[in-house]
């Protein structure tokens, strides 16, 4: 080929897959080689911003270690240091082998466990769909022990969405507890983080309570230091001050739009009327004792006692506020090591800036407006009573009535006229049940919960009527069917390229036990990380430079950014041919579906998922390419004249939302819990099923109305042989996806030395312990070597460990031996899971001590 | 280098056509609001990414310095590039002759304003790990 004067470059637009966002990218390809990644300044999500892990997405495209070949473990033996010997075979050779296991074990198809989070494409849904079709409930949809496990839960009944932002246009006041939102992490990061530093330099107040003293508390106007798995004693003071101290409370909202004055019983349930069972209100317009939805109630009554039903009963809400008067700030000072004037004053502060009562007029509709709220993630979660240490935070902006109103803390996703109308909707008693979302998935439910019964699952979902994931469980039962009556394993697992065996779950010895005691492994691979060293067969996996997707990532339908932003769409779509070995993974599930004779159930799944009506729905009988598939939606979504063609030349299509879409609350046909009735029926059951089994669990979160219950660690503390607690915490470059083994990232988490852990300055004198030192760091179940970076950035008795590091895997050579694995070091059995939303417990008591390096260890 | 006073190095030369001083044009500077910014190295990456400097080599990074004590502490973090002196003391100054001053910086996404970026000749580097700065030379090599 003759060589041409100019160099031929095109820009071409397309999503990034370097975390699970999926932002809108130009690609400049010059002579088939990626040469620059931009952000699109058309999608309206991250208007053409890029964050470092996206501008670094050259070099996970040619890292030189990428799997470009199927591959076949010659191994037997499987283990975390054991080399699995792989050799290079052909993709049919790889496909019969998958084929003839899942063959074995179609007459138990419950063996098969499906691992499809991956940073997000297509083959998110196709793996899950396969697995259904299969007959396996053990699909899972997360990735991490802590992920949205109790978020999503508390969203579907008190949010209507998938995920919370707080209203940056208009918030005065934002308290963040445990996250670094908008500054470090979350859902459409690039949008709004630029939200973040407006509203900042407008004068909204930011505040950030953390046991680290991260990047967000960096840029807060104050950092509040907090003991870890304190939050609900936190909470419930700050509720005590709003209630009882400073009585700040919306009076209107909770009388017609919470549970807050359904009648309770002396059995802490509603009392309920005797013809249909509905929940009781007593009208203070006219004393009479209604049913919830009677059509002539005027004044629903919050305080007081009435008979009803043979028996005195009151309202919820006074309930409520009884309750948390025991959480006087001075007690909870104790417990949190906030001290008891702060928390008054941040709740005025909150209390005052909420504006209780005001109303603000947009496009012409006129709206509740609430410019503060309360707002937080991973940290509050990942705890052993992880639901409650996050409730009563969402409780907080519930009874000032600031949820999906402007200003206040909205719930993103959750409702939306294009392309097509969805909208969360109530259900039982007259509250909030089933969440919008865009795709067709199954309603997002956590209320009122599910029935208890004897597990056959083996991650024991049965038995978490509340939750919303149930993975965590997994290296439990793994240890040990016996003891839940459970007569077979998960034999199979086909999973995706996300780094499971060091990411899902903690304990990496218990984990270890688990991914061997499963007889066949087969993943998808970019790279070879850790998981995949337990693999039997590896699937190459396009880079996401290389694939077609629909579905590109959070942003475009669960967590798009919140506020009246345009709906934006756009297509993944390959800027460079995937090196001639790598397939589309939704072509290879295709093909496996086709040849165990489940491709039309596949297909239905498929068509149901991606909402996708005649004549664009896949037939049986034939196969598709992924570009084909792509066509489809995009057509059968957005009309003929958006086809894959014009996504592929303009990128995103833009449609505007309205004020209505954007600020549901004050149309949102259903209540809002602020007690939480039906804890208590899920909780009767789930004991007569434990003991039915043999088994007795500490129910005791299984309360309408949170208390504080300390975590292990808080216990381990006192005790004396451990003094610290250690704490995960995210790097903005790093966050969410593809981590250190790209070399850039690498070098940059080396320039700011984020592979050090981090402890108090003051704490590290006293052990002798100096700046840059190697020391040990001692959990319950692992002992790892970590440099220590002092700092006066972190409460005195945390340890801060950072990042998603600690990988060895010998296809990672770039990341290989830097940082450590906070996951690793979790105690993982049933007292650190939470029994309501089984998040994995994340705050756990270690030891930090120097390395003797004249010891050899 | 230049030998005497008299005779204008090619370099000087060079800095003072984008200086404004000779051609006029306009010369344009970047202003970061510290106030701001997270520390969240997105520029560091775009730099790197951009102009392919060696490993540990960064034209554009984001110190972080600790200020106060626990409880009152935080950190700063400080943007830290090259700041297109009119008459960067750095070049002058180089032994080597690797610094040089470059007509423009890549300010815009597809749009190069004059300005007088500092940049690094990589064949005048001492190779450390040599197929990586190879590839990494290269890669500056056909950004120019």
């Amino acid at each position: 080929m003759a060589t041409t004067e100019t160099t031929e470059s095109k820009w071409i637009p397309t999503a990034c897959g370097m975390c699970y966002i999926g932002c809108g990218l130009l690609v400049q390809v010059e002579d088939g080689i990626v040469v620059n990644i931009e952000g699109n300044p058309d999608n309206p999500q991250n208007r053409g911003r890029m964050c470092a892990k996206g501008k670094a997405g050259i070099m996970n495209l040619y890292n030189p270690n990428r799997v470009k070949h199927p591959l076949k473990r010659t191994s037997p033996n499987k283990g975390m240091d054991v080399d699995p010997g792989w050799q290079e075979i052909t993709w049919d050779e790889a496909i019969d082998t998958i084929v003839a296991e899942l063959k074995r074990i179609h007459d138990n198809p419950k063996k098969l466990l499906i691992q499809s989070w991956e940073v997000i494409g297509d083959n998110y849904f196709w793996l899950k769909a396969l697995g259904s079709a299969f007959g396996t409930p053990h699909i899972m949809a997360a990735a991490s022990p802590t992920c949205g496990k109790v978020v999503h839960p508390v969203e579907f009944f008190s949010g209507g969405g998938f995920h919370q932002q707080p209203d940056l246009h208009y918030s005065n006041y934002c308290l963040l507890v445990g996250t670094q939102f908008a500054i470090s992490a979350r859902g459409s990061y690039n949008h709004i983080a630029l939200d973040m530093a407006e509203a900042r330099a407008r004068g909204m107040k930011l505040v950030v309570i953390d046991p680290v003293g991260g990047y967000a508390a960096s840029k807060a106007d104050e950092w509040i230091p907090i003991r870890p798995g304190t939050d609900t004693a936190l909470a419930l003071s700050m509720l005590h001050v709003l209630l009882n101290e400073l009585n700040i409370y919306d009076t209107n909202f909770l009388k017609h739009k919470s549970n807050g004055p359904y009648l309770i019983g002396s059995d802490g349930r509603y009392v309920r009327d005797p013809v249909a069972g509905k929940p009781m209100i007593h009208d203070g317009a006219d004393g009479r004792v209604k049913t919830h939805d009677d059509p002539t109630l005027r004044d629903p009554s919050l305080s007081g006692s009435y008979a009803v039903g043979g028996q005195q009963a009151r309202p919820a809400f006074e309930l409520l506020r009884e309750h948390v008067a025991k959480y006087t700030p001075e007690r909870t000072e104790e417990i949190t090591t906030i001290p008891a004037p702060t928390v008054r004053r941040i709740t005025k502060d909150f209390g005052e800036a909420v504006s209780v009562g005001s109303t603000i007029t947009l496009d012409g509709v006129e709206f509740p407006f609430r410019p503060a709220c309360v707002d937080w993630a991973k940290g509050t979660q990942g705890h052993a009573h992880g639901f409650h240490q996050c409730w009563p935070l969402k409780l907080l902006n519930i009874v000032v009535g600031a949820v999906n109103v402007p200003g206040g803390i909205l719930s993103t996703g959750a409702a939306g006229k294009h392309p097509q109308e969805w909208w969360p909707e109530g259900g039982a008693d007259g509250m909030l049940e089933n969440g919008g979302h865009l795709f067709h998935l199954p309603h997002p439910k956590a209320f009122p919960g599910r029935t208890p019964t004897t597990p056959i699952r083996m991650d024991l979902g049965e038995l978490f009527p509340l939750a919303s994931h149930f993975h965590t469980v997994f290296p439990v039962t793994a240890d040990d069917h016996e003891t839940f009556g459970l007569d077979y394993g998960i034999e199979m697992l086909l999973h995706s390229p996300t780094n499971s065996l060091l990411g899902s779950f903690g304990d990496i010895a218990k984990v270890e036990k688990f991914y061997q005691s499963m007889r066949f492994i087969a993943g998808f691979a970019v790279e070879i990380n850790e998981t995949h060293l337990f693999d039997d067969i590896v699937l190459p996996f396009p880079s996401y430079l290389e694939r077609y997707d629909f579905n590109t990532g959070t942003a475009g339908h669960s967590i798009p950014p919140c506020g009246q932003v345009d709906f934006g769409w756009q297509v993944r779509q390959p800027v460079v041919e995937p090196p001639k070995e790598v397939r589309h993974p939704q072509e290879v599930v295709m093909e496996i579906a086709d040849r165990i004779g489940l491709l039309g159930d596949v297909y239905r799944i498929m068509n149901h998922s991606f909402i996708l009506k005649e004549p664009h729905d896949m037939k049986p009988g034939r196969r598709y390419s992924a570009a084909e598939v792509v066509d489809r939606c995009v057509r059968s979504w957005f009309g003929e004249e958006h086809d894959l063609e014009w996504f592929q030349e303009h990128g995103t299509l833009r449609i505007p939302r309205n004020v209505t879409e954007t600020y549901i609350g004050p149309f949102l046909e259903a209540r809002l819990p602020i007690y939480l009735e039906h804890m208590l029926d899920r909780g009767d059951e789930l004991k007569k099923v434990l003991s039915e089994m043999g088994l007795e669990w500490d129910l005791s979160d299984y309360r309408p109305i949170s208390d504080w219950l300390p975590c292990p660690s808080y216990g381990a503390v006192q005790k004396g042989e451990y003094d610290l607690i250690a704490v995960h915490f995210k790097f903005p470059y790093v966050y969410g996806g593809y981590g250190n083994e790209n070399p850039w990232v690498n070098e940059i988490c080396e320039n700011t030395d984020a592979y050090s852990i981090l402890l108090n300055e003051s704490v590290g004198k006293g052990k002798g312990i100096r700046d840059g030192d190697t020391v040990w760091l001692e959990s319950p179940v692992r002992k790892v070597k970590a440099r220590v970076k002092l700092t006066q950035c972190i409460h005195p008795q945390v340890v801060g460990v950072g990042g998603h590091f600690g990988h060895w895997s010998p296809g990672m050579p770039i990341a290989r031996g830097k940082g450590i694995s906070f996951n690793a070091l979790l105690p993982t059995d049933l007292d650190h899971i939470d029994k309501i939303s089984t998040a994995l417990d994340h705050c756990v008591e270690v030891k930090v001590y120097k390395h003797n390096p004249g010891f050899r260890s | 280098m230049a030998t005497s006073v008299t005779e204008k190095p090619a370099m000087a030369e060079a800095v003072e056509s984008v200086s404004g001083r000779v051609t006029g044009a306009p010369r344009w500077g970047m202003a970061i609001d510290l106030k701001r910014c997270t520390g969240c190295q997105s520029c560091t990456m775009a730099c790197k990414a951009e102009n392919g400097t060696p490993p540990g080599v960064f034209w554009m990074r984001v110190l972080e310095k600790e200020e106060g004590a626990y409880p009152l502490a935080y950190t700063v973090f400080m943007p830290l590039r090259c700041n297109h002196c009119s008459e960067p003391p750095c070049v002058p100054v180089c032994p080597t002759g690797a610094s040089y001053v470059r007509r423009y910086c890549m300010l815009k996404a597809g749009v190069y304003v004059p300005s007088a970026l500092v940049g690094l000749d990589m064949s005048k580097l001492k190779r450390t790990d040599s197929d990586l700065a190879k590839e990494y030379a290269e890669m500056a090599a056909r950004r120019r």
